[in-house]
């Protein structure tokens, strides 16, 4: 239950925005939803629709450039929040899998695996997108009919000019009847032919990175070029409201914010990407709490804070900003060399029928305590023991996937992706 | 006469670090001094309470909650199933349960907590465009969180982000830490390696000595076909309980302690390996994985434990090739029948495999020597196969490893010949004087300094050479396969 809230003092400020609301006491009338530890997954229809028509747009895109080629492969978005989507797949895909290429857009490529497929040969494809390098893998992969057939896969990152990678491209190959023959050196000639393959691919795109960069509009996450390809990887996983800032860049301006986040607080990415986060301050807000961030991230070493204040959403058309309660975890970040690389902020609204259900021992306290702030500003909610559990869960996501950078991140250098050996 | 090195053992609660190791009492009031005060946490009970100060044997009382974990008790992986999703028919009439998204990390989605329905993934997924995204599973979630609080609470003995790390130049990627905090002041002990199975000694220290606020939750089988997590509940009689470890190696940096209460000793059984498997599956991260170090291969608790942390990278182990066991030169018989086989590569060149649900294979390429076991569809055979193996390791006096990774697909086991080595003398000077005993973690790739110098000096052939000392013979090895796996394969 909330604390009651004053009503705002004309003396404070002109135009005070309305209150968030307070519930009154009365006992929700459905039973409780179990505790969620994640956040909200599930994309609304009218996302997904939209969703759907931006995938077309972008295939049709790379159609342009590349439907002439008699391949079977796949385009998929590096950068992507949603697990490195398929965004383009040839005509030839059909012809290998069974699947149209219709079929498979959105979806991560590994819908060809089943049953048999090697688990070392996943763990290889995956150390490759992690690594941002190439990689031929010949690994049991299933049609749409679900028959196996063998696959010799190739895997090829596409970097931007700035040095990211932006794209994978996937050439496979039916080797069946070669395995079936008994393998060895045609099987092993095949290797250099995807390589070709690949690099026929990378080079007709090379040219024309900066427009299908632009015809994407299928990402939903706000993120600059500064972040690497595999930490987007580990970002996209987290459902939650959050954003990452980088400290070595003046006034720490956010580099990445989830799409759970633009869609709490209503901005889409290009008005959050590059900007501090105090954009979310407003009038209501206590400046006693905006300087206990400050002074928890000044310490040093730099700690984590947790304060709870008041925030506002973007300005709708009348120029009425909506506040609401936001539970607020900021922590650093460390990389592998245990340096600050970022910091992260995880905002947790506390809404009247959801979260909160503080102790009545807190919540007295809260009460009694008197108010030290300005007249007009409003006591702070206390927040549900279960949030900050699910908060310090973001952090502890972001803090494993942070640490695996450092440089080229906890990566080999490229002098030594290979595999150890190939069996003779 | 006994075998036996003299070193310090890790610590892996603050309650070992008050007054002497072995005769440590986990209630005196020294030891509650060392632990920095916790918040008290929403007690919703009347009369039981979250009790972080206690001792994790005051649990039977009945006054104290934690929070509790239950995790699905079915079979299978939801992984490895095909998946044709070629129309929204076939999915609505398959039914929603029976068509699990074909994936390591994600499509288990239990993103809705408001969804009552067995699965989650049929009910959105309306044709090609529409994906439940992966997310982190309820049990990645829940310890980062928890082992979060933990480190804000300063219950660690040092910063774990804060150690440098790098991946040692080289093919295999061997990751090298410097972790100076991990030496601890004590004074070492001699610890007995001949003898892997010793008795469980409640005097020494064991985990329920340690406090109650080193424990993040309660890991039990529930009957629901989904996770769930109560913040605060009663403890069962014998809990399978989740302990920070003190002295982390990486992040998150858990131990898994099956049936605390019960004083089981360190050595793995089927149904301990199982709540192994089940906890690396629930988690559901190939990022996320376990170790065990029997007693003589630097098991230095004689309690059974499991260890587990997050690195996002893979281990050396991982990468290293295989090659399946050469059964004839083992002595072993195929139990299996040769129609059954399924496809395989090995070299390049097609084979089919016998298709016995668990396959088994030798590490290859590797300065140390391993079983390779892969889990087919069903947790509870490959348990049953590597825990008996297990078994008939301790039987025989085997100091060994396990190593579990890719969700618990993937379960390394390898005998640990190093101690035996140093006990009889047979080591390098510049070996000993890093001070690093391989044990799982080592020699499946991530290499602990204890001193800035070796850090900086490290390189790939050091590396290979102090993991090589580990391992057994090429004659040993095939020994120790033919006694574990007997009439098991």
């Amino acid at each position: 239950m909330m604390p009651p809230l004053p009503p705002p003092s004309p003396a404070a400020h002109g135009t005070a925005p309305p209150l968030p609301p307070r519930s009154g006491g009365t006992q929700r009338q459905r039973p409780r939803p179990p505790l969620g530890l994640l956040g909200k997954g599930m994309p609304s229809a009218a996302a997904e629709s939209s969703q759907k028509a931006a995938l077309a747009e972008v295939s049709a895109a790379f159609g342009q450039l590349l439907q002439d080629l008699h391949f079977s492969f796949v385009i998929s978005c590096a950068r992507s929040d949603s697990d490195c989507p398929i965004v383009y797949a040839s005509n030839n895909f059909f012809g290998c899998t069974g699947y149209s290429p219709a079929e498979v857009l959105g979806r991560n490529c590994r819908f060809l695996q089943g049953p048999a497929t090697s688990h070392h040969s996943v763990m290889e494809i995956r150390d490759a997108i992690r690594e941002e390098r190439p990689c031929s893998v010949c690994l049991l992969n299933y049609r749409k009919d679900k028959t196996p057939f063998w696959n010799f896969f190739r895997l090829q990152p596409i970097h931007a000019p700035c040095g990211n990678v932006q794209w994978f491209v996937g050439v496979q190959a039916d080797v069946t009847r070669l395995v079936e023959a008994g393998g060895g050196a045609p099987l092993a000639a095949l290797e250099a032919n995807g390589e070709e393959i690949a690099a026929s691919i990378a080079a007709r795109l090379a040219s024309h990175q900066q427009e299908l960069t632009e015809a994407d509009r299928t990402r939903k996450c706000a993120v600059s070029s500064a972040v690497p390809s595999s930490l987007v990887a580990a970002l996209s996983r987290v459902q939650d409201n959050f954003v990452l800032s980088d400290p070595s860049l003046p006034d720490c301006p956010i580099v990445y914010a989830s799409p759970a986040f633009l869609q709490l607080t209503g901005y889409c990415c290009s008005e959050v990407v590059g900007r501090n986060c105090r954009f979310l301050q407003g009038p209501g807000t206590d400046p006693a709490v905006v300087q206990q961030l400050r002074d928890g991230l000044a310490a040093s070493p730099p700690r984590p804070v947790t304060v709870t204040l008041l925030n506002y959403r973007k300005a709708d058309a009348s120029g009425h900003q909506e506040p609401f309660w936001n539970s607020l975890h900021i922590a650093p970040l460390r990389d592998a060399d245990g340096k600050v690389q970022f910091y992260v902020g995880v905002q947790m609204p506390i809404t009247d029928d959801g979260e909160e259900e503080s102790d009545s021992e807190e919540e007295a306290e809260h009460l009694d305590t008197p108010p030290t702030h300005e007249p007009g500003l409003l006591a702070a909610p206390a927040a549900d023991p279960v949030v900050l559990l699910r908060q310090k869960g973001v952090v502890g996501s972001l803090r494993v996937a942070t640490r695996a950078l450092a440089q080229h991140g906890l990566r080999r250098a490229a002098q030594y992706q290979h595999a150890p050996c190939r069996e003779a | 006469m006994a075998l036996t090195i003299t070193r310090n053992g890790t610590v892996y609660s603050l309650t070992q670090l008050a007054g002497e190791p072995d005769a440590i009492d986990g209630g005196s009031p020294m030891a509650a001094s060392t632990v920095a005060s916790s918040p008290s946490k929403a007690s919703p009970a009347k009369c039981a309470a979250i009790t972080p100060e206690k001792a994790v044997r005051d649990l039977p009382a009945g006054a104290s909650l934690l929070p509790l974990y239950s995790f699905p008790a079915h079979d299978g992986f939801q992984v490895k199933r095909v998946r044709s999703f070629g129309s929204f028919g076939d999915l609505v009439a398959a039914g929603a349960a029976a068509v699990p998204d074909v994936d390591n990390s994600g499509g288990r989605g239990y993103a809705s907590s408001d969804d009552e329905s067995a699965s989650l993934d049929g009910s959105s997924d309306s044709g090609a465009s529409a994906q439940v995204v992966p997310q982190r599973s309820v049990l990645d979630a829940l310890l980062l969180g928890e082992w979060e609080d933990r480190a804000e609470a300063g219950l660690f003995r040092y910063d774990v982000t804060a150690c440098p790390t790098k991946v040692v130049p080289g093919s295999y990627g061997f990751i090298a830490q410097c972790n100076e905090g991990r030496l601890s002041k004590k004074r070492p002990t001699e610890f007995r390696i001949d003898q892997v199975a010793q008795d469980f000694d409640a005097n020494k220290f064991n985990f329920t000595k340690a406090l109650q606020h080193e424990v993040l939750f309660m890991f039990e089988p529930g009957r629901r076909s989904k996770p769930s997590f109560r913040p605060a509940a009663v403890a069962r009689p014998s809990p399978n309980l989740v302990y920070i470890n003190v002295s982390p190696i990486e992040y998150g940096h858990v131990l898994l302690v099956p049936r605390a209460l019960d004083g089981l000793r360190q050595l793995v059984t089927p149904d301990t390996m199982l709540l192994a498997l089940q906890f690396a599956r629930e988690a559901d991260n190939p990022y996320f994985r376990l170790a065990f170090n029997s007693l003589g291969a630097y098991g230095t608790i004689n309690h059974l434990h499991f260890q587990a942390y997050y690195l996002a990278a893979p281990f050396a182990m991982e990468r290293a090739p295989t090659a399946p066991l050469d059964l004839a030169a083992l002595g072993l018989k195929s139990r299996c029948n040769a129609a059954d086989a399924v496809p395989t590569l090995i070299g390049g060149k097609g084979r089919r495999r016998p298709a016995c649900g668990v396959r088994v294979e030798q590490l290859r390429e590797y300065p140390v020597r391993s079983l390779v076991f892969e889990a087919g569809d069903s947790l509870q055979e490959a348990a049953e196969l590597v825990g008996t193996a297990c078994e008939r390791l301790t039987a025989a006096n085997v100091p060994h490893n396990l190593f579990i990774a890719d969700c618990g697909a993937r379960i390394f086991l390898f005998p640990n010949c190093f101690a035996e080595r140093k006990a009889r003398g047979q080591m390098p000077e510049d070996v000993l004087e890093t001070q690093v005993d391989p044990a799982a973690w080592e020699i499946a790739g991530h290499i602990v300094l204890k001193r800035q110098e070796d850090y900086e000096a490290v390189t790939q052939e050091s590396a290979w050479r102090l993991l090589e000392l580990a391992s057994c013979s090429e004659e040993r090895f095939g020994e120790v396969a033919r006694l574990a796996l007997d009439g098991l394969i």
